[in-house]
This record gives C-alpha cells, structure tokens and sequence, in this order.
C-alpha cells in the first residue's frame, strides 16, 4: 500500500468498533477485577477466622508443641501469599483462557497452517514454566520452612529478651541467629532466581514462535495468499495467543507458592478438636469427684496414677503436695484442659 | 534510609550490574519492531526472500542474546536483593540484643518481631523489582517514544501525549492508595497482635470461657481489615483498565494519523506495524512500573520502620571496669529510681550496704518495688539518682555483661527456652562440666526430677518449657542462675511454685554456698525470712 491507497471510509469504521469495544472492556475489566477482589479478600478472611476459632477449639497439647511464631506465620504471612496467589490466578487465568480461545478462533479463520504453527509451538513455553515451577515448589517449600523456623526462633527469642540481657547470652544469640539466617538466604537466593529466570525463558520461546512465524508468513505473503495487514494481523493475534500462556506460566509459580501455604493452612484447620461433652451443669452444689485418674503430659510419661478422691459442697480444700505431685496439672486437670 | 543504602553497598557489583543487563535486554527488545517493519518494507515488498531468510536470522540472535543477558541479570537482582534482606534481618536481631531493659519496655515485641519477618521480606521482593524494572521500564517507554519520532514526527506526537497522560493516572492513582496501605498495615499489627494473645493466653481465656469473646474480636478487627483492603483494592484496580483505554485511544490515533501519513507515502505500512508495537510495548512496561510503584510505598514504610529500629539507640552507656575480686561490697546510696519522668518515684532514697558471706531479704507487698531494687544491681536500670557502688566504684563504670556475669538473677517469670536442659543451664554459663550441673541441680533440688526423665539432662525442653511444671521450671531457673557461682546471687520471689519442703530443702542448701557470695532474696511473705539477716 501506498500514496492515496487508504480506506479513510473503512479506517473510520473500525475506528468506531475499537472505541466501543475499548469503553466496554474498561468497564468489564474493572468489574472483573473488583469482583475477583472481593471474593478472594473474603475467603482470606474466612480462613483466617477459620484458623483463629480453630485455635479457641484444638487440645491445648497442639498449642503448646507448636511454636507460637509458626502459627502466626500461618495466620498472617500464609493466608496473605493464598490471596496473592489466588488473585493473580483468578483475574490472569480467568482472562488468558478467553484470549487463547479467541485467538485461536481468529488465527483458523485467517490462515490455517500458520495457525497451527502457533498453536502447537506455544505450549513449549508452558511446558518450560512447568518443569521450571516444578523444581522451584521443592526450593520455595524449603524456603518457608526455614523462615518459619527463624520466626519461631525471632519470637521466642523477642519475647524472652530480658531474659536473654539477664544471662548475657547476646552474642550467642546472634551466632544462632545468624546460622538459621544463612541458609535462609541461599535457598531464598535459589528460589527467586529459578522463578525470575521462568518470565524470559517462556518469552525466549515465545519470541522463537513469533520468528518462525513471521519466516513463514512472509514467504505466504510473498506467494500471494496473504496481505501485509493480515501477516501483521496475524502476527498480533500470535502475540497475544501466546501472551497468557507467558502470564499463566509465572502464575503458575506464585499459584503454587500459595497451595504450599494453602495446605498449612488447612493443616491447622483440620486438626482434631477437643471432644466436648454434652451435658451443662446445672443446679451446681460443689462436689468433686476424681475417680482412678491417670495423666500425663505424653503417653510415655505418666505423672499421675490412680487418683482418687472427692470434695463434698460447703469444705474448703487445698492441694498442699510436694512439688513432684504436680500442683498446676491438677489445677489444669480440675478444669479439664487435656 | 541511610542504614539499608549502607547495607545495600555491599552488594554494590550486583546491584550495578542487575540493571546493566536489563538496559541490554531493553535495548534488543527496542530493536525488533524496526527489524520486523524491515522485513515488511524491504523483504516481502521486494519479494526478497534471502533479505527475510537474513532478517530472521538478526531476530534469533537477538533473542538468544536478549534471553541470556536477562537471566543474567535476574540472578544478579536476586543477589543483591536477598542479600539485602538477610542482612537487614541479621542486623535488626543484632540491634535488638543491644537495646536495653528501659528501650524493650517502650517498644512492642510484636512490632519488633513483625520487623525482623515481615518487613525485611517486604524491602527485599521491592529492591529486587527495583533493581529489575529500575533502567529497563523507562527506557523501554523513552526508546519507544524516540523510535516513534525517528520513524514520524506527527506519530511520535500521539507518544508524547499519551505517555504523560498514562503516568499522570498513575502517579494519582498510587497517590490515593498509598496512605491507604498504610492504614492496612496498622490493621494488619492489630490482627496478629490478636493471635498472639489468643497463643499466649489460652489457658486463660478457655478457663474462663472468653473463646467466643476472642473470637468476636478478631472477626471485628479482621472484618475491619479485609473491608480496607476491598475499599483500597477498588481503587487500585482502576489502573489496569485505565491503561488498557488509553493505550487503545492511542492506537486509535496511530490508526488516523498513521493512515494519513501513508496516504501522503510519508511512511511505510511496514512502519506502521513497527509504530504499533512500540505502543503495545509501553503498555506493557507502564503496566510493570505501576506495580512497581504500588508496591514501592509499602516498601518504603517497610523500610522505614526498619531504619526506626535501626536507630534506636542504647539508653545506656556501656563502663570499661572488670570486676576481679572474690570479695565484694554492694553499697546503695540514696537511690532514687522513676521509670518515667513525669510518674512517681518508685524507689526513694533507699541506702544499704552488703558484704560477701550476707544473706539479704527483701520483704514487701505486691508493687512496693522489690524487684525493682533488685533490678538495679546487674544494671538492668539505672538509678534516677543516687549512686550504686561495687567495691567502691559505681556499676556505671563496669562493663555490664561482665556485672550480669557475677551477679545472676532469678527472675520471676521463670523462662526456659527450647532446647535440652543442658543447653538450658548452659544459657549465661558457657560449657559446664558433668560436676557443675550436678552441683547445681542439687541445690536448687532439681537433680530428682531431672534424673526420672528418659533422656535426664539431655530431655528436650519445648518452647517455654511447656511441658515442664511450674515448680520444675523454677527450679531450673535457680540451678541456671547458680550454675557457674555468681558472686551475687539474688531470687526474685523464685520460690513461689515450691512446696514448704521443696523451698526448705533449697534455702539450706544455699546456706551451703553462702560463704562467697552475696545472696539476696525478696519475698511477698516475711516467713521465708527467718533464716535471712
């Protein structure tokens, strides 16, 4: 095309459709992704409150074997890498399965063995960020288990610091500090490079797609059975045909980050409860009986045995043993903790 | 940000060379659009299929290049950035075991330990993005809007437009959300401070049944949360569409303008491609930069409250003076101690003297300010006024870790940490032979028990020695504290959880040791007195 070729009837017309078509996706796109917002903040609230009346509700054996600054890792920093997760998957999969449906539509009814060059090249990127995401989960995994081990040695640690001035035990402190630190830092080091280097090893690809498909086309155009527009055409439907699998692909990597946490998470959620009784005291007069009691912390250790006793209503009673009779646990054992 | 420039300085190669490779990788991408119009205008036009065989050939080995200088520099940004990070962590931790008693009581442990977990992590992914958008973004956007002119100046026009009009929304959008942010990481503290308490306070809270109560508390503060999160999402959500539309009003523009210049034979339908796939490019790094620059501001007040902690400084001044003698004397002269300036005086004018070989008591009610005298003598506080000697010269002067050395404290809220109980008593002690802990366990009594466990001294201690009892645990404290024969040996109220026999048992064996030492005891009751004076 050249001097005084151009349409300027047509170009007005597709002008008009692409506004119309722009002011609408504005819209659809906004409204997707405040939707998309809104269902995935409340199914982080939820699991949060989930695992926070979980806790009101766990034997308090769970509490105390686990690390306090594990399980507010799981509350906080988890449930905020599910929502990430979730809301890149949702708006970019969401959108990237109706473009790839779309463009593979338009790219058949345009030309057929071009088409069919994109379509069964492009998922070699896919298959990439697949064997890339693959060894980065196992990192990523490694990753959070070691930083929630350095929480849970920053929150013990915080919490008890007088303790820690007291006994002078600073510098060592910071020695073990620094050790879980440390390999903290190289697999973390590790795991963000494997899952940047997964966006320009796919674009490589995809870069490698579009080459071959402009080497192609352009001998089609050259033998006359495509016009310029269309190869550029075409090379634009190419370009966003393989753009969301570019964009699932790094989703991929943060998808399964957040399934990582997703699964910790739910771990704590389905943790047996304490059984509950059904009856309710009524009419209480005081009396209490203890009748062939064994406790003890572990099954391996028993610290009571065979306890008998009862307290009648209107007495005052005082548990005056020696120390190794354990006077808190009976307290505990009196209101049933365990 | 003078502390995380400093420490960034370190990985100063790194985080050069990061941004260098992406400036490369910038550039070849700005360089394909003109090969691909080339191929268009000169290739296919002519017919020339060897120019388009060559062209490609160009394209491949851009590729290659592009791909290989990128994953050059994301290794390098994932160096420098992490480095960064645990460094910064590394520091905070190390602040923190400088800090003093005064400096722990005014700031909150939660937000000391959301600094160190959190905030680092939060710095860390914004200087790696930083570090990979930085150069390559703007000269994707710039180089884009220069090709745009070279190929035609009334086209490069519709650039110049859009792009301040794309960075002008986005600028206010980020704007308007930042102070937001802001706000949801205040609501976010209150969340995990929730947690913790619920963690901490279990026993508490289930013994009174206050479940539900805790429960309604955190749904409130978390539905308040998520509802700021919405509201800011609502609004950052806007940017993307925003882009999208003016991206497309100006393609709509290359499309008018464009065809006009091809009408006049200006340019080549070739160009018009090229000029097309600049515009798409910008979007695409415009888009980049606006998360950036969403996630900058929360990095920024990351590493601010990191920089805070940084520069917190030690309320106390650290002496020189090494304590040597065997013998000592611990004078108190008219110690006054406020632990604000504008409270009461919780000591006034308190004096005593003690030797080596005394044992002293000190009786009073709950908040009469016991174990804020005794908290006095290892430095744990400084006087308001008046003066603490020992041997004559004022514990100012002394270095403090070697004051806590000889003076140990049995404190009252009996901590234990995670670890064997060797390592327990070995905490403040160093290395200690099978003799010491012996020693030790005897006299605080603790040898039976320890003995009937499986592993006896080598049995693991959860975290707060949760499954020890409370007696158990203060035992421990005792024998930790005596481990190593401090020269001051003073029992905050650390007979509480022991039994008539188990506290008589103890008291006479450090009537055993008394001769060395100093031993100073302070009670709610006067009975556990008649053997002091």
């Amino acid at each position: 095309m050249g001097e005084n070729q151009v349409d300027f009837e047509k170009i007005y017309k597709v002008v008009r459709n692409i506004l119309i078509l722009t002011m609408l996706m504005f819209v659809v796109k906004w409204l997707v992704s405040v939707i998309n917002n809104k269902i995935i903040f409340s199914i982080s609230q939820n699991l949060r409150n989930d695992v926070l009346r979980k806790l009101q509700k766990v034997p308090l054996k769970y509490i105390d074997s686990h690390p306090h600054g594990e399980i507010v890792s799981r509350i906080i920093s988890d449930v905020d890498q599910v929502s990430d997760g979730l809301l890149l998957g949702f708006t970019q999969i969401f959108s990237g399965i109706m473009t790839i449906i779309l463009t593979i539509f338009f790219m058949f009814s345009m030309n057929r063995k071009m088409a069919w060059i994109v379509v069964i090249l492009s998922p070699l990127s896919l298959l990439l960020a697949k064997y890339i995401s693959k060894k980065t989960y196992t990192l990523f995994k490694r990753q959070s288990e070691i930083r929630g081990e350095e929480t849970g040695f920053v929150n013990e640690m915080i919490t008890n610091q007088k303790t820690i001035l007291a006994l002078g035990e600073e510098d060592k402190n910071v020695k073990k500090f620094q050790n879980i630190n440390q390999s903290l830092e190289k697999v973390s080091v590790k795991a963000l490079f494997f899952s940047s280097i997964t966006n320009p090893c796919t674009r490589f690809v995809n870069n490698m797609v579009y080459i071959v498909v402009t080497l192609f086309g352009a001998f089609i155009v050259i033998a006359g059975d495509l016009t310029v527009g269309g190869l550029s055409c075409f090379l634009n439907y190419a370009n966003q045909y393989t753009k969301p699998f570019n964009e699932i692909s790094s989703v991929m990597t943060e998808l399964q980050n957040a399934m990582a946490c997703l699964s910790r998470i739910l771990k704590i959620i389905d943790e047996e409860e304490e059984v509950q009784g059904e009856k309710n005291l009524r009419n209480v007069e005081g009396k209490v009986v203890f009748q062939k009691i064994d406790f003890g912390y572990s099954e391996k250790e028993r610290l009571i045995k065979n306890l008998n006793f009862s307290i009648e209503p209107r007495t005052k009673s005082g548990n005056c043993w020696s120390n190794w009779l354990w006077k808190n646990d009976f307290d505990e054992f009196a209101n049933a903790f365990l | 940000m003078k502390n995380i420039i400093k420490t960034l300085k370190f990985y100063k190669i790194q985080t050069i060379l990061a941004p260098s490779f992406k400036l490369l990788e910038a550039i070849f991408d700005l360089l394909i659009p003109i090969i691909v119009a080339s191929i268009i205008d000169k290739g296919i036009s002519s017919a020339d299929s060897s120019y388009v065989l060559k062209m490609c050939g160009v394209l491949i080995l851009l590729a290659i290049l592009g791909v290989t200088v990128s994953i050059i520099a994301q290794y390098f940004a994932a160096k420098a950035s992490i480095g960064l990070g645990s460094s910064l962590r590394q520091k905070l931790f190390e602040k923190v075991q400088d800090l003093s008693f005064e400096n722990l009581d005014k700031i909150q442990e939660s937000s000391i330990i959301n600094r160190i977990s959190n905030d680092t992590w939060q710095v860390q992914t914004g200087v790696n993005l930083f570090l990979r958008l930085l150069l390559r973004s703007p000269l994707i956007v710039f180089g884009s809007l220069i090709m745009a002119f070279l190929i035609n100046s009334k086209v490069g026009s519709i650039f110049a437009i859009i792009i301040p009009v794309i960075i002008i929304m986005i600028f206010s959008i980020t704007q308007i959300c930042v102070p937001k942010y802001e706000k949801i990481q205040g609501k976010k503290d209150a969340i995990l401070n929730i947690t913790k308490d619920t963690l901490e306070g279990t026993r508490v809270i289930r013994a009174f049944g206050m479940e539900e109560k805790m429960v309604q508390e955190f749904e409130n503060q978390n539905g308040d949360y998520t509802n700021w999160e919405q509201r800011t999402a609502k609004i950052a959500s806007l940017s993307n569409p925003l882009n999208y539309m003016v991206v497309n009003f100006g393609i709509i523009a290359i499309l008018i303008v464009g065809g006009r210049q091809v009408n006049f034979g200006v340019i080549s339908q070739g160009q018009v491609v090229a000029l097309y796939q600049y515009m798409s490019q910008i979007l695409i790094e415009l888009v980049k930069l606006t998360n950036l620059l969403l996630l900058l501001p929360k990095t920024v007040a990351s590493a601010r409250r990191i920089e805070d902690l940084l520069d917190v400084e030690n309320s106390m001044k650290n002496g020189k003076e090494v304590l040597e003698d065997e013998k000592i004397v611990l004078e108190f002269e008219n110690v006054s101690l406020n632990y604000t300036e504008e409270g009461q005086a919780t000591l006034k004018n308190i004096s005593f003297e003690a030797k080596t070989g005394e044992w002293i008591g000190i009786i009073g009610g709950t908040g009469s300010g016991k174990s804020s005298i005794v908290n006095l003598i290892p430095r744990f506080y400084d006087v308001s006024s008046g003066e603490i000697r020992i041997n004559g010269k004022n514990i100012k002067d002394y270095d403090w870790r070697n004051l806590r050395e000889n003076i140990r404290i049995v404190m009252q809220n009996k901590v234990l940490f995670k670890g064997s109980i060797r390592e327990n008593l070995e905490r403040g002690n160093g290395n200690l032979e099978e003799r010491e802990i012996g020693n030790a366990l005897e006299i605080a009594q603790a040898k039976e028990f320890v003995e009937k466990k499986e592993n006896g001294i080598n049995e693991m201690i959860e975290e707060n020695g949760k499954n020890l009892s409370g007696g158990q645990k203060q035992r421990l404290t005792i024998a930790r504290s005596i481990a190593r024969n401090p020269k001051i040996l003073i029992l905050d109220d650390s007979m509480s959880a022991l039994d008539l026999a188990t506290d008589k048992k103890v008291r006479e064996k450090l009537e055993e040791v008394k001769k060395d030492k100093i031993l100073i005891m302070v009670s709610r009751k006067s009975f556990e007195h008649s053997k002091s004076g």
